[in-house]
């Protein structure tokens, strides 16, 4: 009797239990003077116990009670059980009809004491079940920063929010599990199980036991927040929200996963994992599946949305979250009932992936085809090239996901061209994603080269050649990018600016510098030559006073770089002219107008220059019209 | 991860085997081919899509002649939806091979003609977008409906456990109690299909059983005992994984939108047809399983004003067979021991039958019972049993083809998404 009862005392912290074993030994022990008498006590102990049953309802049903108090309607339904095995074993002799009744009245004494307890079961279920905590949820707040999302298509976007945070949940997410039942009242319920399992009762109790839980569940999600939108209302959501509710429910995956199913996980071998593993995966598949099922809905409906180039980021976040997700989901449902989630998991794996490698190519092609219908003002940088590089760059943060989602598409997919092919023959150390953000930066600058030639002066488009190389070649060196494009792209593209500027100050510069040249002067005597000097100097301050007008337009916006020009012009223009002045100025000495011709002195025309390339013109004729 | 098989290999092969026939048997059997003007160039493509309407109508009418098979295959069974189903997907499949064909005759030549056709493909991907949502209610549905499951299993197999003879009040009591947890959970649903209305039929009698069946109120949250009016239903609404205004009705009412028969002197108009007769055929199977399982506003959705406009009979082989199931189904929703039913699905038709049967059986049953009565008890009991297995068996393939016909909208319209830098090559 002890033997039987123990079963269910755990850590033999329920006294009470034990003492009314300890009664019930002392009741038996004085019944085994006769068989006859002994029906009778069996009799009076079972309607002992129906009263005792009766009283533990009226008190429970009314009063929020302690869990151990559940154990005392298991003991009574050990003791029914025990009492009734004893009757069976009895000889009913001449009272057949008396030991009959007595039968069927403990056995249904016994269904009532198990409605009991099984609303004892539910009742432990709901009252001491705890949601998960606050610090737990703290994706909530977190979530949803003001930070810029290339949400605009118009290739303006300067600075963009590289890769949504990511980490965030991973802080709390790691190997936290949760209790989501009291850990006093977990004993209790495994023990209702366990005895409800044993007497029968165990679909009742799986019924039971899956619709708390899926209450819980539900009432989980319905703490995060998380709207169910359908996949229509999905499709017809304005990119910025879309945006934030992709942040949030990447958020709400990884803790569900991580932390809410793992714990739910937890609690289903808790109760279940001792009576058969199967039951335990059952019920925690049931519990589970219509809110993984309803998670991934929501991340099929981002997939097949349009495939605009700002959402690339967004689907390769899902992407990865899913991706990550992946070992824990498969091991969380690997059992056989779990294959119709697995299969739902792998399937939105494969659409996101998809939907991402065609927004890629999509982002490709939207370069490809965009043509620029007047000429980016003053030479800047284009924004096409801002936006562009910053995309790109912010890209390099996905190069795990993008290897693996573009490594096998080239072959597969026509809408990867034979460039990559091309240059993955050359440079097979690169990686597939480096390939393509070659491939990117290669198209952008073949735009670009259209783009220049909307200007009608060559030297613009040198600088504007010069001023967008330059910028690609910063944003790649100063970022992920560079291990990406590699330092022989920066040398070459280094190299390209650069002969942009050489070019630009041959075709600016050259005009103006043969003003300053010796040709005709040694020859002629002295007075021929004083006239070819004032021409020459004349010539040189119109030529050097129209570069002035029109470049002073023009703009550098790299202060480096604009400095560098600079210096090199200078070092050409000003050696030169101080050189001839000194070597002819002398000539003009008390000539009439002198200051006509040698308007400019070496340092005046070191200044005039940085008002080159500040993008606002000036003009110097009116101040020193001849 | 790799997209190998991004046609689907998943369980592709299923539809295809439960139809034996090939395409070319089809041209045989099917009726003379109204006739359409065809211009000599597209005479061969259009060949191919008049072999695709004969399809859809063989498919159909196949569907149609339920009667004498018997089993679980009769109208509205869940073999016979999930038939439905394959339809769909077998002709979505022989539909997207077809366009395919189209757009590629379109970048060879292009023109109106094609434009037109284009149109047309891209309506239906918008309509079947829409069917993904009916997919997903009809999953919660099915979930539902599972639940349901559960509990008359409950109550039969308490019953059965007992030897035969040894029925006794404690028995009767546990099935009573799980037939009162399935009874409310029935009759919030049928007042939701049935809207302001309320409760009516089996499920009107089964909770009113509910509360006799304990005799006490307990203050202990068991579902079955808590009243069918705030916490269920809280529980309810957000179970479903649509949206919470969303409605079957207003669904199929969009599918169906601008449903219009291709006039027959557009020059394209053997795939727009094609197109067309995809469309019906959605709706038809859209309409089919939100009328068989629970989902919001089913109730609605059982009356015909979301129907598109009758295709014309005479000019689309299929529209005679397609329009018969129309028919029916509408004729089914109207009949008054369903109305008020909590899903046309046979299945929980049956499981309804035979609950009330066993409750019947349990409330007229003597204590202690004995002989005739026990009999009764224990058939009912073996009846619903048996409707429980039956329900398991023919729910889990149709949950699998519901996402099967999920999974193939979402992949044809990741191939429809395919923008001009993609199809340029």
């Amino acid at each position: 009797m002890e033997h039987a009862s123990s079963d269910f005392a755990v850590d033999g912290q329920y006294i009470v239990q034990n003492m009314m074993a300890a009664e019930l030994v002392k009741q038996c022990s004085n019944i085994t003077l006769g068989e006859e008498s002994e029906t009778c006590n069996i009799k009076q102990a079972l309607k002992a116990l129906r009263k005792k049953i009766h009283s533990l309802d009226s008190e429970n049903s009314r009063r929020v009670h302690d869990p151990h108090e559940s154990f005392e309607y298991l003991e009574v339904l050990c003791k029914i059980r025990q009492l009734s095995e004893r009757l069976r074993s009895l000889d009913p002799g001449g009272e057949a009809k008396e030991h009959g009744d007595l039968t069927v009245y403990a056995d249904d004494l016994f269904e009532m004491a198990m409605a009991r307890l099984e609303e004892e079961f539910v009742y432990l279920l709901t009252h001491y079940k705890q949601p998960l905590g606050q610090e737990l949820l703290s994706f909530r707040s977190t979530e949803d920063g003001s930070t810029e999302d290339f949400s605009s298509s118009s290739f303006s976007e300067e600075q963009i929010e590289a890769k949504a945070t990511q980490n965030d949940v991973n802080g709390v997410s790691e190997c936290v599990v949760a209790d989501f039942i009291q850990p006093g009242a977990l004993a209790a319920v495994k023990s209702i199980a366990k005895f409800m399992f044993l007497s029968g009762y165990d679909k009742e109790c799986c019924q039971d036991y899956i619709s708390a839980r899926q209450d819980a569940i539900d009432e989980y999600f319905g703490s995060v927040c998380l709207d169910k939108l359908s996949i229509e209302e999905l499709m017809s959501t304005s990119w910025d929200k879309l945006s934030s509710l992709i942040k949030r429910c990447n958020r709400a995956m990884r803790a569900f996963v991580r932390v809410y199913l793992a714990s739910e996980r937890r609690l289903s071998s808790h109760v279940f994992a001792e009576l058969s593993d199967s039951t335990a995966d059952l019920c925690f598949y049931e519990i589970s599946f219509n809110s993984v099922m309803q998670l991934l809905s929501f991340y099929q409906a981002v997939a097949i949305g349009s495939s605009k180039p700002e959402k690339l980021f967004r689907l390769l976040d899902m992407y990865e979250v899913l991706d990550d997700l992946l070992p824990e989901v498969e091991s969380l449902f690997e059992a056989g009932y779990g294959v119709m989630i697995l299969n739902e998991y792998h399937e939105v794996l494969l659409q996101l992936g998809e939907s991402a490698r065609k927004t890629f190519a999509e982002f490709k092609y939207a370069i490809q085809s965009y043509t620029s219908s007047n000429a980016v003002p003053r030479g800047a940088v284009h924004p096409l090239t801002k936006y562009v590089m910053n995309y790109i760059k912010a890209l390099t943060a996905y190069s795990k996901a993008l290897d693996s989602l573009l490594k096998d598409t080239d072959r597969k997919y026509q809408h990867f061209t034979s460039d990559i092919q091309l240059m993955a023959n050359s440079y097979p150390s690169f990686t597939v994603t480096a390939l393509h953000l070659q491939s990117i930066a290669s198209v952008l600058e073949a735009n670009l080269e259209a783009a220049s030639r909307l200007y009608k002066d060559d030297r613009l488009q040198n600088i504007f050649m010069m001023n967008n190389i330059h910028y690609m070649v910063q944003k790649v060196k100063n970022s992920d990018l560079k291990s990406f494009l590699g330092d022989d792209w920066i040398r070459v593209h280094n190299r390209k600016f650069q002969q942009q500027a050489m070019r630009y100050e041959r075709a600016s510069w050259n005009n103006v510098l043969s003003y300053l040249s010796d040709d005709g002067l040694c020859a002629a005597g002295a007075a021929a030559s004083r006239k070819t000097i004032q021409d020459k100097f004349k010539n040189f301050n119109l030529s050097f006073e129209e570069v002035y007008r029109v470049q002073t337009a023009w703009s550098v916006p790299d202060d480096q770089l604009r400095e560098d020009v600079r210096i090199s012009i200078s070092l050409k223009v000003i050696q030169a002219y101080r050189t001839f002045m000194g070597r002819y100025s002398g000539n003009l000495d008390g000539t009439r107008h002198r200051d006509r011709y040698i308007k400019y002195r070496p340092e005046d025309l070191e200044t005039l220059l940085l008002d080159l390339f500040e993008g606002s013109q000036k003009s110097l004729q009116h101040s020193f019209r001849v | 991860m790799p997209a190998t098989d991004f046609q689907g290999s998943s369980s592709s092969s299923s539809p295809f085997s439960s139809f034996g026939r090939s395409l070319l048997s089809l041209r045989r059997d099917a009726p003379a081919s109204p006739a359409m003007p065809l211009s000599a160039a597209a005479a061969e493509e259009d060949a191919g899509l008049d072999a695709f309407q004969r399809h859809v109508a063989v498919l159909l009418a196949d569907l149609r002649g339920d009667g004498g098979g018997g089993g679980g295959d009769g109208f509205m069974s869940a073999a016979w939806i999930r038939r439905l189903l394959e339809a769909y997907v077998m002709c979505q499949e022989e539909f997207r091979v077809a366009a395919a064909a189209a757009a590629q005759a379109r970048r060879r030549g292009g023109g109106v003609a094609q434009q037109q056709a284009e149109r047309a493909v891209a309506e239906l991907g918008e309509r079947a977008v829409k069917a993904l949502d009916v997919c997903n209610a009809a999953r919660d549905g099915v979930d539902q409906v599972r639940r349901w499951e559960r509990l008359a299993g409950v109550a039969a197999s308490a019953l059965l456990a007992a030897a035969p003879g040894e029925v006794h009040e404690g028995h009767l009591r546990r099935a009573r109690k799980a037939l009162s947890d399935l009874a409310a959970l029935l009759a919030d649903e049928a007042a939701a299909a049935a809207g302001a209305g309320g409760a009516c039929g089996v499920a009107a009698f089964l909770a009113s059983h509910r509360n006799r069946s304990f005799g006490r109120a307990r203050a202990s949250p068991t579902r079955g005992s808590s009243s069918a009016s705030s916490p269920t239903a809280h529980f309810r609404s957000l179970s479903w994984s649509v949206s919470r205004t969303w409605s079957a009705a207003r669904q199929l009412q969009a599918i169906g939108a601008g449903l219009a028969p291709p006039r027959a002197h557009e020059a394209a108009a053997g795939l727009a047809a094609s197109a067309y007769a995809m469309g019906c055929l959605l709706h038809l199977a859209s309409w089919a399983l939100v009328a068989a399982v629970p989902c919001p506003d089913r109730g609605a959705a059982l009356q015909a004003h979301h129907l598109p406009a009758q295709p014309p009979r005479a000019a689309f082989h299929w529209a005679p067979p397609l329009l018969a199931l129309q028919e029916r189904l509408a004729e089914e929703g109207r009949r008054k021991d369903r109305r008020s039913s909590c899903g046309l699905l046979r299945e929980i038709h049956a499981l309804e039958k035979s609950a009330q049967r066993l409750a019947e059986a349990i409330d007229a049953a003597p204590v202690p019972l004995a002989g005739d009565r026990e009999a009764e008890v224990r058939e009912a009991a073996a009846e619903l049993a048996a409707v429980c297995a039956a329900m398991r068996d023919g729910l889990e393939p149709l949950e699998r083809q519901v996402r099967e016909v999920f999974h193939r909208i979402v992949r044809s319209r990741m191939e429809g998404l395919d923008s001009p830098a993609l199809n340029a090559g």
